[in-house]
């Protein structure tokens, strides 16, 4: 007997392995039927039930699956002990339980017979599937886990079967009745084994003889569950409708006439991926609907917090002035201030920290009512990234419980708890949910209620009306805004299909071939009246909007900054500091400390630098930072002793006196008139902002030091947040919209490089001619002229506008750390990133520190590393201790190298321009380069020429008032830096220190404002001293005209002195200096390369890498020339180098390969290692051998080398395992060394060309070195001219290069042609020549050759392959060239 | 054609340019000293230009003829001596 039955259910569990015991999880069985069948097919029995729902209801979700209502089940269901009795005589019949996929049904049946006490036989009896691995190898459905076939459906079974599809599934009747068919087809067609059957071996031939056909239906009548739920369902609503009647709908219309709407639920780009919406457009929306507030709701993150209160902090700002305007024109104040309203959505699971069970939670709104309630949102935020994190950020009910103080609930969407469980799982839960918030938070929690007119939500809004009603729960309307236009559905679409990697093709859905997506575009920002419309119905739902409104009073993130308390000695702290919180203890170790480290800068402290040190301490204790300066000053100590580098000082901090005491900058800001003011105006209180430059290699040391001080909780990464550019969104766009990838790129190649679609839609054609270069322009009409269209590239394009900018994903910021002082999360919300231990902060670098965040840059320097490694060079190589800070800076060598202009590896003066202005300038003292540092940029470069015939006599130096010769003297008269306008102004027009910093700032950043009201004092000041006011005015007119482009002396100061180290280093260590240049620009080829030319230039020997002398980086030999860095050449790793060179170092230099073999750590060093090395030159020390002989097989497949290898491995291993020889003495083990195979050497070229393989140049040299003057005086053109030859028609080339290929070949009629590649310094090319020319020219056809081609392009036929029609043409060279010199005579 | 013969095939007339403010006695009979050590049976000529009222004079040499090779265009760029070919 088999017994086949199907169940339908109130839904799925929660877990697919619980056990049937935990009837929480199981859902309940609603109807259930079966079908009896004895051996040989034949039925007995069948029987169905609907079952009654008791204490539950069946959810929508499972009702729109199977059809059965709860009205219907109501109705026509039989008491669940009922059909439990049947069932059990049933099965009392059976040998077998058959069902498809049945072991679902099996655990629902278990669960229903747990639950109401019944014995039974269902989890003892043998299972027949007929949803198993073998049925999946019958139907053969590709796309199952692992690789396998797909488990089939019954659908699928059945076709397989029958070739017809079955319709009717999730008919517990139907899919029986299919099952049964399907069951006993396999039965007939034997694919079950006799034993799992536990039948007689003739069992099947009895079968098939009882069955000859193929099993038929046996035609059972099926009712339509969907029609009859909806019969009643229908009579049902005809009874209830008519509750809301046309006069209530106009009086409440009425009542919503004056009611204020405000969006509570909104996403922005900050839910990444998810939402187009940007805070700008959120908050313009906002002001266009006139709403008094808007709230941000983002996916478990409060990345734009910060923004969005700001931007409407902005708003209400410009909303104030322009009331204000109306007012005082006697108008109504038409613009509304914005409330904004801080709000996240979290996931809210079962248990945040069980990352076992993938549980994405229900999503709830939480809304801060005050900053407390910010807070809180904060720390769970937090908490969901660092703890909760589980393919989503989710907390749980307890963190809630813990954080829920100031916070308003939201039910949220149809994927909130309440709505949620309404759908899915079942009333009774919802409620019991729904009274878990209501305690916990009272009249705090409102049932959020939706319409974007979808049927389900219909359905839920029914019951929570109802919840609402007997719980006394408010209602509260809101709209899900996902993007700020219904048109923008489109695009907001894509952004998910972006998200997903999906097609927008792939229809919405679940499961397999579905994607995700919105049901429909309602998703936007409503205006008010949309949404009273929708819920004129429910009124009282947009009027709770509002006491939720009033229920939250805005407030501001911006905060001033908190530092970490700092430890002071004992005997500075004063007791009154821990009462009111002062710094008295701090300033006064600042105080010591500075006068303390004064005593070692300055031999003397004069009462001038006396002064300027109170000076400056006082204004530090007036901005209340003191502990910053302490706080720096022990991480810069800290770093130096760790022997990291540190800069001499970056930005304004090098004007102060205490910073250089505190050896924060190796600068004396007296020395060379750096001001403190431009780094802390005295009369503003502002933040100290110190950046340091450590060398990038020590710069993590630093930064870890920084983490040990102050605890991994106070410690803090930036977050920085990615954006879809240009480029990116058009292919993504395009992606989605299956337009080609040829074409995107085309697309995506018009934008030009960092410009923005926003930048070039929308605007005024006259305007774009401004922006672009005309290059530029003609791409960019392409661009238009394709968004005109209206195929798909335009919808691409289209598309693609809406995107740019959206968020797409995070990372860290490179330098930036975040120290607090207490725990992080108390001042801002964190994440955690993929490649950091730490924290990192979900504001950004724009805003951590107006969120009060102390934030410290740590910035790598490659100069630095790059003056520390030549350092030690020189202290190998030498002896000599280098201390780049004690280099004179009078030193002739140095000054003479600027002169010639030989700055190529100099930092910040290598550029070819700033070469030209060296050797004009002829610079001779430090201030010089300083200047030269200012003036080298946009802007002030035309001053240039100027100042250098100033310098050289050429030009007579001038001042306007003899007053300023102070100042501009160092500068020949020219106003260079910021500082020299500073003191200028103190000094013609008395402006405190105060003031000249104001001035300074408005002049620089162009404020007209602040600089109208600052000229009369100027004039008035300057007349005071007596200075003719005509000139005065003249001066004004100057500095407004130039001082904008004036630079920060301080900050140029500091760089030209490190400048003036690398310059020192080179001109007393060449060799030493271009092996560090060389090493720290050992990536990047073409830096190699460059700086290789320039070592040649400069009469430098630069040899290749070589095993007995070369290190993992550059190096210098005894002879002085520079050696090649065996960490540069391809596939040779860092551990291979480093086994290599401490062998070396250990027993002396190898003698041959197979002393080197021997000796070196085989497993680091692998067979490429050697390859390459050998390619590279690296044995070619050991004299003999040449490079073609290591990879010369001596007819038997393995190369000289793996023998090598193979050899030193053999020798390796006997020599550890001690073998001790008969005859005792000799623990030498001899091993045969293989030997050395003669073969031919590899040509020059080819010897050359697989140098550059490996090192990525030509290190012996290039082979058209030699004809270098030849190449200069008589070519025109180069190889690369060949790939473009369209643009040379009817010209006449000259070029040269080396024959690297040559093929010779016969055409078809017998006529000889070749193909031949030439190569130059930077590109080959492959030439074909034919006929006549072929015959010609042959003999120069030779392989390492190096010829001179010249020739004439001509339009030539149509080539069927590519289009074009251009040929080479070498005869007409002679007549050609005649004529272009004749054209020169003629010029002259 | 072979690049090694272009020299000797294509170099025809040496110009060398000089600028008058330049014009120092010492650089000229440089000059003259590596003209002369490259003798030969290629043309010589002369341009001398003055920047500010931009005039130019050319003029050739009849007696004194160079052979143009590849060192003696190093040695001109060396001392940065502006030159042209033909």
């Amino acid at each position: 007997m088999y017994l086949i039955f199907d169940t339908e259910t109130t839904g799925l569990p929660k877990k697919w392995n619980a056990p049937i015991t935990d009837t929480d999880n199981w859902p309940r069985c609603i109807q259930i039927a079966w079908q009896l069948h004895d051996a040989m097919g034949n039925l007995v029995d069948q029987q169905d039930y609907l079952v009654r729902p008791e204490g539950f209801n069946i959810p929508y979700d499972a009702e729109k699956i199977h059809g059965i209502s709860t009205a219907l089940a109501e109705k026509n269901g039989v008491p669940l002990s009922e059909v439990l009795e049947k069932f059990n005589e049933a099965m009392a019949k059976t040998k077998f339980i058959v069902g498809q996929n049945v072991g679902f049904d099996l655990n629902i049946m278990g669960a229903e017979f747990h639950r109401m006490g019944v014995e039974n036989p269902l989890q003892e009896l043998p299972v027949l599937d007929t949803c198993t691995e073998e049925t999946a190898l019958l139907c053969q459905i590709p796309g199952g886990r692992g690789g396998k076939f797909k488990l089939p459906t019954l659908t699928e079974l059945h076709e397989y079967l029958f070739n017809e599809p079955f319709s009717e599934a999730h008919n517990a009747t139907a899919d029986v009745e299919a099952t049964t068919r399907c069951f006993l087809e396999l039965i007939r067609r034997k694919h079950y084994p006799t034993e799992k059957l536990d039948v007689q071996p003739d069992y099947f031939e009895n079968f098939s003889e009882a069955n000859p056909q193929e099993i038929r239906l046996i035609g059972l009548k099926h009712i339509n569950l969907k029609k009859t739920s909806k019969k009643i369902a229908d009579a049902l609503w005809e009874k209830d409708t008519g509750g809301v009647s046309q006069e209530e709908i106009k009086e409440n219309i009425k009542t919503l006439e004056d009611a204020q709407f405000v969006h509570l639920h909104n996403h922005s780009q900050f839910s990444v991926l998810q939402s187009t919406i940007n805070i700008k457009d959120l908050i313009r929306s906002t002001a266009e609907n006139k709403m008094p507030a808007v709230a941000l709701t983002d996916h478990a993150n409060m990345m734009g917090a910060f923004h969005f209160v700001k931007e409407v902090k902005a708003h209400n700002k410009s909303i104030e002035e322009k009331n204000a305007i109306a007012v005082a024109h006697g108008e109504e104040p038409t613009g509304q201030e914005i409330k904004p309203i801080i709000g996240c959505e979290f996931f809210v699971c079962e248990n945040h920290a069980n990352k076992n069970v993938k549980d994405y939670g229900y999503q709830i709104v939480l809304l801060a009512k005050n900053k407390k309630g910010y807070q809180n949102l904060c720390k769970m935020s937090s908490i969901a990234y660092t703890d909760g994190f589980y393919y989503v950020p989710r907390i749980d009910k307890e963190v809630i419980k813990k954080y829920k103080e100031d916070i308003i609930v939201l039910t949220g969407n149809l994927y909130g708890e309440v709505p949620g469980k309404i759908l899915n799982v079942g009333e009774n839960q919802a409620e019991e949910a729904l009274l878990w918030w209501k305690q916990e938070f009272g009249d705090d929690l409102y049932i959020e209620m939706m319409r974007h007119g979808q049927e389900d939500e219909d359905r839920v809004n029914q019951v929570l009306l109802e919840f609402a009603k007997k719980h006394d729960v408010k209602l509260v309307a809101s709209n899900n805004t996902y993007y700020c236009a219904k048109a923008d559905a489109d695009a907001h679409d894509i952004l998910l299909c972006v998200k997903d990697g999906e097609k927008q093709a792939t229809p919405i859905g679940r499961g397999r071939g579905y994607r995700y997506g919105l049901p429909n575009q309602e998703y936007y920002f409503k205006s008010a009246d949309e949404m009273k419309e929708l819920f004129k119905d429910v009124p009282e739902a947009i009027l709770n909007v509002q006491e939720i409104v009033d229920k939250i009073e805005a407030f501001d993130l911006a905060r001033d900054v908190l530092l970490p308390k700092f430890d002071i000695p004992e005997e500075f702290k004063v007791a009154e500091d821990e009462v009111d919180a002062g710094k008295r203890g701090e300033n006064a170790y600042l105080h010591h400390i500075t006068y303390e480290g004064a005593k070692q800068r300055y031999a003397e402290i004069t009462p001038e630098i006396e002064e300027r040190i109170d000076f400056e301490l006082q204004t530090i204790e007036n901005s209340g930072y003191p502990g910053y300066f302490l706080i720096v000053e022990d991480f810069i100590r800290e770093a130096r002793n760790m022997d990291v580098s540190v800069g001499p000082g970056r930005g304004s901090a090098a004007g102060s006196v205490v910073a250089y005491c505190l050896k924060i900058t190796n600068i004396d800001p007296l020395k060379y008139d750096l001001l403190f003011e431009r780094f802390l105006n005295p009369d503003r209180i502002s933040m100290p902002d110190i950046d340091i430059d450590f060398d990038d290699e020590g710069r993590g040391r630093v930064m870890d030091y920084v983490i040990k001080k102050y605890g991994a909780n106070q410690v803090a990464q930036i977050i920085t947040y990615g954006t879809m550019a240009a480029k990116s969104s058009i292919r993504d766009t395009a992606r989605v919209l299956d337009l080609p990838l040829g074409d995107a790129d085309r697309i995506a190649k018009l934008v030009p490089t960092m410009s923005k679609l926003a930048k070039i839609f929308g605007v005024e054609e006259s305007e774009l001619k401004k922006r672009f270069r005309s290059e530029e322009l003609e791409k960019v009409n392409q661009l238009l002229n394709i968004a005109e269209g209206d195929d798909l590239e335009a919808q691409t394009l289209k598309m693609a506008r809406v995107l740019e900018g959206s968020l797409r994903n995070t990372g860290i910021h490179a330098c930036g750390v975040i120290i607090t002082p207490s725990d992080i999360t108390n001042f801002v919300p964190v994440a955690t990133a993929k490649d950091s231990d730490l924290y990192v902060t979900q504001f950004d670098n724009s805003v951590v520190e107006s969120a009060g965040l102390l934030k410290m840059d740590f910035l790598g320097l490659k100069t630095l590393t790059l003056i520390k490694d030549t350092v030690k060079i020189v202290r190998a190589k030498h002896g000599i201790e280098l201390v780049p800070d004690d280099f004179p800076l009078d030193d002739e060598k140095t000054y003479e190298l600027f002169q010639r202009g030989d700055t190529v590896g100099i930092f910040q003066y290598e550029s070819p321009g700033m070469q030209k202005h060296m050797k004009n300038l002829r610079p001779t003292v430090f201030d010089d380069l300083i200047a030269m540092n200012a003036l080298y940029r946009p802007g002030p470069m035309e001053y240039i020429p100027d100042f250098i015939t100033r310098k050289n006599g050429m030009a007579e130096i001038t001042y306007d008032l003899p007053d300023m010769e102070e100042f501009l003297k160092e500068t020949y008269g020219i106003t260079v830096y910021q500082e020299q306008v500073m003191l200028l102004s103190q000094k013609l027009a008395g402006f405190s220190k105060g003031e000249a910093d104001v001035l300074r700032k408005a002049m620089g950043k162009k404020i007209f404002s602040v600089l109208q009201k600052m000229k009369p004092k100027f004039l008035e000041g300057g007349a005071a001293n007596g200075h003719p006011e005509g000139v005065l005015e003249k001066i004004w007119k100057d500095w407004e005209a130039f001082a904008s482009y004036a630079f920060n002396k301080s900050h140029s100061t500091c760089y030209a002195y490190i400048a003036y180290q690398t310059a020192y280093l080179k001109a007393h260590y060449p060799a030493e200096y271009m092996a560090a240049v060389l090493s720290n620009n050992m990536n990047d080829i073409k830096q190699v390369t460059f700086f290789m030319e320039e070592c040649k230039r400069m009469g430098l020997d630069v040899l290749g890498p070589d095993v007995n002398e070369s290190y993992y980086k550059f190096a210098v030999n005894k002879d002085g020339a520079v050696r090649f860095g065996m960490g540069a050449v391809k596939g040779v790793g860092r551990s291979a180098v480093e086994t290599i060179v401490e062998n070396r170092k250990k027993d002396g230099p190898y003698k041959s390969v197979f002393d080197m073999a021997k000796r070196i750590d085989l497993r680091a060093s692998n067979k490429k290692a050697f390859e390459n090395l050998a390619v590279a030159g690296g044995f070619d020390s050991f004299g003999t051998t040449h490079r073609a002989q290591y990879f010369h097989d001596d007819g038997d497949g393995i190369t000289f080398l793996e023998k090598v290898i193979k050899y030193g491995a053999k020798f390796q291993e006997n020599e550890n395992s001690s073998q001790v020889s008969l005859f005792g003495d000799a623990s030498e083990v001899q091993i045969p060394e293989p030997t050395v195979p003669p073969c031919e050497e590899w040509g020059t070229m080819e010897k050359l060309r697989r140098e550059k393989e490996v090192v990525g140049i030509y290190i012996s040299g290039h082979p058209l070195d030699d004809f270098k003057t030849e190449i200069n005086a008589f070519c025109n053109a180069s190889v690369s001219c060949a790939s473009e030859l369209e643009n040379y028609v009817n010209r006449e080339l000259s070029f040269a290069g080396v024959i690297t290929d040559v093929q010779h070949r016969i055409s078809k009629n017998g006529k000889g042609w070749a193909l031949f590649t030439v190569e130059d310094y930077t590109d080959t090319f492959e030439f074909r020549i034919f006929g006549e020319e072929y015959l010609k020219y042959r003999h120069f056809l030779m392989i390492n050759s190096f010829v001179y081609v010249k020739v004439f392009v001509r339009e030539g036929w149509m080539n069927r392959d590519t289009g074009k029609k251009e040929t080479l043409d070498c005869n007409s060279i002679a007549s050609c060239y005649c004529k272009r010199s004749w054209k020169l005579m003629q010029k002259n | 054609m072979l690049l090694q013969e272009v020299m000797e095939t294509y170099a025809k007339k040496l110009t060398i340019k000089l600028n008058i403010d330049e014009l120092k006695e010492k650089g000229i009979s440089e000059l003259k000293d590596t003209l002369i050590s490259h003798k030969g049976d290629h043309a010589l000529n002369f341009v001398v230009y003055e920047m500010e009222e931009q005039i130019k004079v050319n003029l050739l040499s009849r007696k004194q003829k160079v052979q143009i090779s590849s060192e003696l265009l190093t040695e001109l760029t060396e001392k940065e001596v502006h030159y042209k070919l033909n």
